[in-house]
Parts: structure tokens; sequence; C-alpha cells
């Protein structure tokens, strides 16, 4: 086959970006690999363990909702009237983002509120958008699930110019949560309900180490993305690092846009090059929904046990049927709902906001021992609708 | 390619039949070329009718103040698809642009700096995508689908995989918070690049040439017409407008986020489609495209004040699309065959 001289020169220019990338490739392998095996010394801890008896009070531990009774506010306040509320979901394909909606709606008509829900739609332009349809629809508060106040900063400064306040959940940017102040120049939220991400974490680790009965050798996946991620990893590092003979692995890290295509793979990849790896963490269920038909796929759903955070009902069937993912670290959406009118309520009213700001918000970890029935999300099992209702008075 | 342009002009004219003139385009051919601007006004009536909040000054200066990407995008994508090509690369170009401006912002302060990275690497991933595409031979499609996730990848690599957020200048979120006449500078700006590339497409060379191209680039070319250089400049100018487009976004988010971008890239394409069906019908344009956006942006804004359920929305954008480019393609016909 005959080429041209310029065939063969544009070639040439073709060859050298790609060997350019491998060569740069190759380089950052090997310091990665070799700055990895300092990281798994790190890394590696070998704590003390607990005696064989005590496995079965670390899983009731670790599988018992935190708290067990109603810790929520004990001030009373009398809510404004008639008022009405733009609940925005991060994205209303994701029952996570939905559920905390729906539990404001629930406490809203016991209210007499208007609550509307708009759909983020997962991108930070829709949700920026959105907030400015819920201005547009004359709310008086509204309400941020899983939205990063960083990425709304057009929506946050047209409800300050409407004198709107902006309230959230779930992102772990507020008490319980280290506070996180929005940088000089920038806005961020009234409050934020969230759980203790960092005390959910820790009953993650607890799970992991009596499941394992202490030797587990887990790889923790995290997002550098959600500061909730951030908390929540502390917590679970912390546990694990209680775990005798536990291998805790270098932390590998993803972010949101890697979840469909790279993080399976990248997955799959990883434990087929450490068999030794029994443990799985992912840091949120949507991405563990990805992750786990591709782990059954590739053959390793017996091998490996797969944990996540969130409590979504996809997740939650998978660790009802045992399919790969074992365990979902979850709280209790629908309370977050009641907890961010309760909060609103004390906003408008300029009554002091309860503390902490998640106002004690109930999680636990669910495996098949107390995983609700199918099509039920996780609900504490004390009446809290009774307890914030006899708040608002 | 298509022969557009050059069936267009060579069209013969015939009388129609009395079974054409029953046709549903010629029922439609009253309004022909600017279906999309009937349907936007009964939008905007039955919006009106069904929500008293829809019509205010408020609402409709919020609808405005979140388009200037999207609309700014869809100026980008127009480049290429005129033509006939396309650049899958966008998404991910913004993305990557919008990080590049903040990972800047943390080493200097000046502003014009921040700003002028994200046009003047857009230029230059513009002319690798043009380069690889024209000389290279490679299918736009999958030459710029590659560069989109090599940036992808650049995204990450810069940022860490995290969020930056800290010394974004207050000069450049100015851009997004800073108003004059109701409607901020970005809005005020993409209405200016619209002119500009209005100008530029129908009342110069340049754009003659773009659309000749576009038509059928062997006839462009034994016309004279220099075109792979003028295939390049399509990529470049797609390219640099993204990058003013990053500057948008960074203004309007006030962060980066490793994630952002290629959830801009189908709506931009949507919004080029849709824009076939006004002012030259068959034919991606400025003023069909920026028509488009202000049809989906009223749909989308009417829709949440409705309150309607979070996927009639999709379903909505779908249909408006598929119907809008029909009748915009039965339009074509009718002008090929007279």
């Amino acid at each position: 086959m005959y080429t041209t001289r310029g065939q063969r020169a544009r070639r040439s220019l073709l060859a050298l970006p790609v060997a350019a990338v491998l060569a740069v490739g190759t380089a950052c392998a090997g310091a990665h690999n070799s700055s990895g095996d300092g990281s798994d010394a790190r890394n590696a801890a070998a704590v003390r363990g607990l005696p064989a008896d005590q496995w079965d009070d670390l899983h009731r531990s670790a599988t018992t909702e935190s708290p067990s009774t109603f810790q929520g506010p004990t001030a009373s306040v009398t809510p404004p009237k008639n008022l009405k509320v733009a609940a925005i979901t991060c994205l209303s394909i994701l029952s996570g983002c939905v559920s905390p909606a729906t539990g404001a709606e629930q406490a809203a008509k016991k209210l007499g509120w208007q609550v509307r829900v708009f759909d983020g739609g997962g991108t930070p332009d829709k949700q920026n958008a959105q907030m400015l349809n819920a201005l547009s629809w004359g709310a008086d508060i509204i309400l941020n699930i899983a939205i990063d106040p960083n990425a709304v900063q057009d929506g946050l400064r047209a409800a300050q110019r409407a004198d709107v306040p902006v309230g959230a959940g779930s992102n772990g940017l507020d008490t319980p949560n280290p506070p996180v102040k929005p940088p000089s120049g920038k806005l961020g939220y009234a409050f934020d309900v969230a759980p203790d991400y960092a005390a959910l974490g820790q009953k993650a680790a607890e799970w992991v180490r009596a499941d394992s009965e202490g030797k587990a050798n887990i790889v923790v996946y995290s997002d550098k993305e959600f500061p909730s991620v951030l908390a929540l990893q502390k917590g679970l590092l912390a546990g694990l690092d209680k775990c005798d003979d536990c291998t805790v692995q270098p932390l590998r890290y993803f972010t949101g846009n890697q979840v469909a295509q790279v993080l399976p793979q990248s997955v799959v990849s990883y434990l087929r090059s450490n068999p030794d790896v029994d443990y799985v963490f992912i840091p949120y269920d949507p991405a563990a929904a990805a992750v786990v038909p591709a782990i059954a796929q590739a053959g390793l759903g017996n091998k490996v046990r797969l944990i996540s955070v969130l409590g979504s009902q996809e997740n939650l069937n998978f660790v009802r049927k045992g399919q790969v993912q074992v365990a979902d670290a979850a709280y209790d959406n629908l309370y977050m709902g009641y907890a961010m009118l309760d909060q609103t309520s004390r906003l408008l009213t300029k009554k002091p906001l309860a503390q902490p700001h998640g106002e004690n918000l109930p999680y636990v970890v669910l495996d098949k021992t107390n995983v609700p029935e199918a099509g039920s999300d996780w609900h504490a099992s004390f009446d809290y609708p009774g307890d914030f209702d006899a708040l608002w008075k | 390619m298509t022969d557009k342009t050059m069936s267009h002009v060579d069209a013969p004219a015939s009388a129609p039949t009395p079974r054409e003139r029953l046709s549903p385009g010629r029922v439609l051919s009253w309004v022909s070329g600017y279906e999309t601007l009937v349907l936007l006004a009964l939008l905007v009536v039955a919006f009106s009718l069904a929500s008293d909040r829809f019509l205010t000054a408020a609402n409709l200066q919020n609808v405005a103040l979140v388009q200037a990407v999207t609309a700014t995008m869809t100026l980008a994508v127009l480049m290429p698809l005129i033509i006939g090509e396309f650049d899958l690369s966008v998404g991910y170009l913004i993305g990557f642009l919008v990080m590049l401006e903040a990972v800047v912002a943390q080493h200097t302060s000046n502003p014009v700096l921040i700003m002028a990275a994200g046009p003047v690497v857009g230029l230059l991933v513009g002319l690798v995508n043009g380069l690889l595409t024209v000389y290279f031979k490679i299918s736009s499609f999958i030459a710029t689908l590659g560069v989109g996730i090599l940036l992808s990848g650049g995204t990450q690599g810069i940022s860490n995989g995290k969020v930056i957020f800290e010394n974004i200048p207050s000069s450049l979120t100015s851009l997004a918070s800073d108003d004059f006449l109701g409607l901020s500078l970005a809005v005020w700006l993409t209405l200016l690049l619209a002119l500009i590339l209005f100008y530029i497409l129908e009342h110069t060379p340049q754009g003659r040439f773009w659309y000749a191209i576009g038509g059928s680039e062997r006839v462009a070319y034994l016309a004279g017409v220099r075109t792979n250089r003028m295939r390049m400049t399509a990529f470049a100018a797609a390219g640099l407008i993204v990058g003013i487009a990053a500057n948008f976004a960074l203004a309007q988010a006030g962060s980066a986020n490793p994630g952002y971008g290629p959830e801009l890239l189908l709506p931009a394409y949507a919004a080029a489609f849709l824009g076939v069906a006004t002012y030259r019908p068959g034919y991606y344009n400025v003023l069909g495209a920026l028509v488009a956006i202000i049809l989906l942006a009223i749909g989308f804004n009417g829709l949440s004040l409705l309150g309607v359920p979070f996927w009639v929305q999709p379903i909505f954008n779908g249909s408006v699309l598929i119907i809008a480019v029909l009748v915009a393609r039965q339009e074509t016909r009718q002008v090929r065959t007279g």
C-alpha cells in the first residue's frame, strides 16, 4: 500500500500527541503506584478488634436508628399563615431528591401552606432557572434539596433581590456538620437540614467491621464535589481506623459526571487488579446503582460486598436481593421535609433556628435484617409527624 | 452534504394543483417561516390565561436571565452546522473552559487574563477540531467527540475533581449580577453576539461562503471558495463562542464544577434544529435559533409556573422540536418544488 509524503506527515503529526499522552500517562502511573504503596502502608489500619461475641452487638448498633426517639426541637413555634413554599429538587427522577419535598408537602398540609415542587433537572442551569421560576410563582421561601449553593449563585442573587429567603436540605453545610460559610462575595443558605454525616459514616464503618468480623479489606470511593460526602468519608475512615485487622485501600475519587460510564468500569478494573478487596464503599446510591450491575456482570458479585448511602429504593432492592450491595446507610428524608418546614417557621417568624440545624435527623444502616418492604423508603420508627405537629401551635 | 442552497436558487416555479392547495403545508403557508413565532404567541396567551404570574415584567426578566449560556452555546453549534458538520465537543469544552478560568483565577486576580483564557483556549480547541476534520479527514462526529472526551479528562485533571469557587473576581460575576434596563450584562452581550453573527452570516461573503459549503462543498469549491480554510474558521468560531459562553457560565454560577458542561450539548443542538423552522426555513440561522431559545424557555417557565409534573417538560420540548422540524422540512420541499 502506497502512502504519499503528505499522508505520512499527517500520520506522524497524529502520532506525536498520542505518544506524548502515553508517555505522560506512563510517568503518572509510575508516580501513582509508588506513592500508592506508601498510602497503602499509611492507610492499612491495624488497630484493636473486638471479642468475637461482640460482633453481634456492633451489628445491632449499626442497624439501630439514631436517635431512636424524637430529638428534634423542643421550643414550640407559631407558624405563619398561608405561606407559599417552593421545593427545588436536585433531580426529580432520584427518590433521594424527591422524598424531602414529599415530606415538606405532607407537613405543609397540617400548616395550611402551599408547597410547589420544581424539578432542578440535575444541572446548575436548570436549578438556577427553577429558582427564578419559583420567585415568579411568588414563593415566600425557596428550599433547595441537595443543591450546591456555589452552583446557583444566580438564583440566590435573584432571591436576595426579591427578599425571599432560601433554605436547604441534604447538603451537609450546616450543624451538626461542620458549618461551611460561603466565601466572600458569595451567597449561601439560611439553613441546611441534614443528618450528621460523620456519625452516619461512623455507623457505616461499624457495620463493615461487624459484617467482616473485623477483617474487611475495603476500598472507599469518594467525590470531592459534595461537602456531605467529605463529611461522611471522614466519619467512615475514623470508624474503620478502629478496626484491628481491616485493610483500608487508598481513597479513590470520581466525579458525578463519571457515574454512568467511567465509574463502573473503573471499579471493576480495580477489583480485578486487587482481588483481595472484599468490600466497596460508594458514597451515594445513584453511583452505586451504576456500579452494582457492572460488578455482577463481571462475575465478581460473590467476592465483594458493597455499601452505599442515601436509602434510594433501587438500592434497597439490591440489599433485599443480596445483589452485590448488601447495606445502605440511610436517613429519613421525610423527616427532613418536616424539619425544613419547622426551620422555615422559625426563620420567617424571626425566632432562633432550632439547634442543631439538622434537627437530629434520624439515620441508620439498612441491611437484609432491617430493610423496609419493597416500594417503601426507610422512616424512623417514632411518630415524628405528631411531635412536629405538637410544636407548631 | 445536501444541496439545499443550490436547489433553493434553482427551484423551478409551477402553479399548485388543487390537491396541493389543501395540503397541510399550503394551509400553513400564510404563516410560512414564522410557525414557531405563532406557537410562541399561542403559548404566551395560554400561559397568561392559566397563571396570573406569567405575564409580569419580573417573570419575563427571570426567563431572560438564565438564557445567556444556552443561547451562546446555540450560536456556537450553528457555525459547524451551517457548513454541514457537527461539533460534539462543545459541551465538554465549556466545562473545561469554565474550570480553566476558575483555575487561572486561583493564580491571578487580573480579570482580563481570566476572562481571556476561555475564548483564547476555545479558539485553539476549535482550530484543533477543524484540523482533524478538514486536513486529517476524520468525520467531525468522531473527531469532535474524541476531542470532547479528551477535554473531559483535562477538566478532571485541572480541577482534581473539586468544585472551585474561591477567588472568582467580582468583575466577572458582575456579568450576571449587574443589569441594564432590567437584563443582565450577559444577556445584552449575548444579544450583541447574535447581532454580529447575524450580520456576518447574512451580509458578508464569509457568511455566504459558509452557507454555500453547507449546501454543497464541491460546488462551493468549484465556484472558487477556499473551502478548507472556511471550514476551519467555522470550527474556530464555534470554539471562540464557547469561550465567551464559559465567561457567562462562570459569572452565573460563581463556581466551576468538574461535572459541568456535557448537559448543555443537547439543548444547544435542539435550539439550533428548532431554529430552522423560523426566518429562513430549512436553514440554520441566528434569528431562528433565538426564537427557538425563547420558545423553549417560555415553555419551561410556563409549565413550571403551572406546576406540571416533572416529566411533562421533556415531552413538551421533544414534541415542539419534532413538529417544528417537520413543518420546516415541508416548507423546504415546497420551496424546492415550487
